[in-house]
């Protein structure tokens, strides 16, 4: 509901301005309806809306990338009748988060060798696929790169199938995009690039920050930085809480 | 209504969580067992991480175990003389539990170890526990065959260093209570476990103590015990949840209240029974989960550092 509101108003804004709505000028406009996602006691996920004005363009496309990660992704073959981990390959530069949002599907916007240039979609980022232990096929980073995208998206964590982004009269777009309860924290960007007849005409990046804020925040920063006392303060409160609860019992 | 775990970075139902600390908390309290056996491989099922799972039961574990054995205490059901050298050996197995759990956790395999010594365990100490209760109660239909005595005397009764437990009514080296706290303490660690569903059985039949101070001589090694684990988990690896072990063990304290309590009502050979019953349920679901194909032949893992 927020989100609506801000975002009519934000339209309105838009349209205001004169030298914005300029067809002699070739630049789109675009704006996130937050830079800062914070995550409290109370997050459970978060919708982003992305808006602003195609300036000619007849499509636009919208990829969310969370900061990088390296992943182990191991695969289980049949050991004595169990199913064991045998095989492993570590996979650097991968988003911890990808979200993709287009005004129609990837394929008919543009060519394959514009997203792979650009890095659209999660079959064209670029990672970097390290070792291979037992591997038996000659190139297996395919299979791999396919598993990591899968497991990704049950998390929720890639949204590769295009979330469908709105065109206003040809003149304005507008995308929703929810951020799942289970985000990391760290520096996000929006990118957000308009084509013509296949042609790409812009890109514009914006900044999304994830952090944690509240208790929440007080208890992971206490967690990492001095360990020893949080372990401490786990088990006190557990002998306390046990000991009030027996207390509290023996009177009933 | 959702709340936002700090170190497991995911969103849960409150109440979920409460009524599965409740519901274990009770079959703790009843048993004597911690009931990481059955919580660790809830919570991973409900989606937190698995080192999480592992370090912030133990951190629960300690609370139920505090509740549970003051409830025995009074009844005068802790040996604590047993119990202290049960817990010597529970810090040295739990220490070197620890470390071990990170290479294994290093060359990906934690999963299945901790799965194999599942089905170990609990399918050996399930079969002899249901065999003999079964046993026991068959027995007590036909009271001709009713004497029985104490305990057995075998090899075990031989070895140096002979302590008189008066509480346990027994006189046995202490060499054997340290290795079974040794020996559970490596489990306790690395299957995020108290370790009362090995300790229990291990004290009734090697031991040969009485069934009324093992659950509270039990209770009162696992609080150190998984005190131990908790500390050097938050320490070396950060992943005790407060928030959620604060959660779970609000449930469980209330829950063992009530299962201490129930247990006095119930039978030694019933509650056996029913233990036995559980723990091989247990097993056997882990056994089919192994045999039979994954959904998905990967996992995903990310890279820890260090």
């Amino acid at each position: 509901m927020k989100n609506h509101f801000l975002f009519v108003f934000s339209l309105a804004a838009l349209l205001m301005v004169p030298n914005l709505a300029s067809a002699s000028d070739n630049k789109m406009t675009a704006e996130v309806s937050t830079d800062l996602v914070q995550i409290n006691t109370g997050f459970d996920g978060m919708n982003l809306l992305l808006f602003g004005t195609t300036n000619g363009a007849n499509n636009i496309i919208i990829v969310i990338k969370g900061p990088l990660e390296t992943n182990i992704i191991r695969k289980k073959t049949r050991v004595a009748s169990i199913w064991v981990n045998t095989e492993k390959v570590v996979i650097e530069n991968v988003p911890t988060f990808y979200a993709i949002a287009s005004t129609r599907p990837l394929n008919q916007i543009t060519t394959q060798s514009i997203l792979k240039k650009y890095g659209i979609g999660t079959n064209n980022f670029p990672t970097n696929i390290l070792k291979q232990t037992n591997a038996k096929t000659m190139d297996v980073s395919d299979e791999y790169k396919n598993a990591l995208v899968r497991l990704k998206n049950k998390l929720g964590l890639y949204i590769d199938n295009p979330i469908k982004i709105k065109l206003i009269e040809g003149q304005l777009f507008r995308a929703n995009i929810k951020f799942p309860a289970n985000v990391s924290t760290g520096n996000y960007t929006a990118q957000i690039y308009s084509f013509k007849n296949g042609l790409l005409l812009d890109v514009i990046n914006k900044p999304i920050l994830v952090e944690k804020i509240g208790i929440g925040a007080d208890v992971f920063r206490l967690a990492h930085s001095h360990s020893a006392l949080y372990g401490i303060i786990a088990i006190l409160i557990a002998v306390a809480s046990g000991w009030i609860a027996a207390a509290i019992f023996r009177k009933v | 209504m959702h709340i936002y775990l700090p170190i497991a970075e995911m969103s849960v139902n409150i109440f979920l969580i409460l009524a599965m600390g409740g519901g274990i908390g009770f079959l703790s309290g009843l048993f004597g067992v911690g009931g990481g056996f059955l919580m660790t491989p809830l919570l991973i099922f409900i989606g937190v991480p698995a080192p999480v799972a592992v370090g912030t039961e133990a951190n629960q574990i300690v609370a139920s175990s505090v509740s549970g054995v003051l409830a025995h205490w009074r009844r005068g059901n802790v040996d604590f003389k047993m119990g202290s050298i049960l817990l010597v050996g529970g810090f040295f197995g739990s220490s070197a539990g620890v470390v071990l759990f990170k290479y294994l956790q290093f060359i990906g395999q934690i999963d299945l170890v901790i799965k194999l010594s599942f089905i170990i365990f609990l399918g050996i100490i399930g079969s002899l526990m249901f065999w003999e209760s079964i046993r026991t109660i068959i027995r007590s239909h036909n009271p001709a065959s009713r004497r029985r005595k104490l305990h057995q005397h075998n090899w075990l009764h031989g070895l140096p260093l002979k302590v008189r437990f008066r509480k346990s009514k027994l006189y046995i080296s202490a060499i054997l209570p340290f290795a079974i706290g040794a020996v559970v303490g490596v489990l306790s660690a690395i299957m995020g476990v108290g370790g009362g569903f090995i300790m229990v059985p291990a004290m009734i039949y090697l031991l040969g103590m009485p069934t009324s101070v093992v659950i509270g001589t039990s209770l009162f090694q696992i609080i150190f015990v998984t005190a131990n684990v908790t500390f050097l988990q938050a320490l070396t690896v950060q992943t005790v949840d407060i928030l959620l072990a604060i959660l779970l063990l609000t449930g469980a304290v209330v829950g063992a209240q009530f299962g201490s309590k129930y247990s006095v009502r119930m039978k030694g050979e019933q509650l056996r029974a029913l233990l036995a019953i559980m723990v091989l349920g247990v097993c056997i679901k882990i056994i089919v989960d192994l045999v039979t194909k994954p959904t998905d032949l990967y996992s995903i893992t990310p890279l820890l550092a260090g």
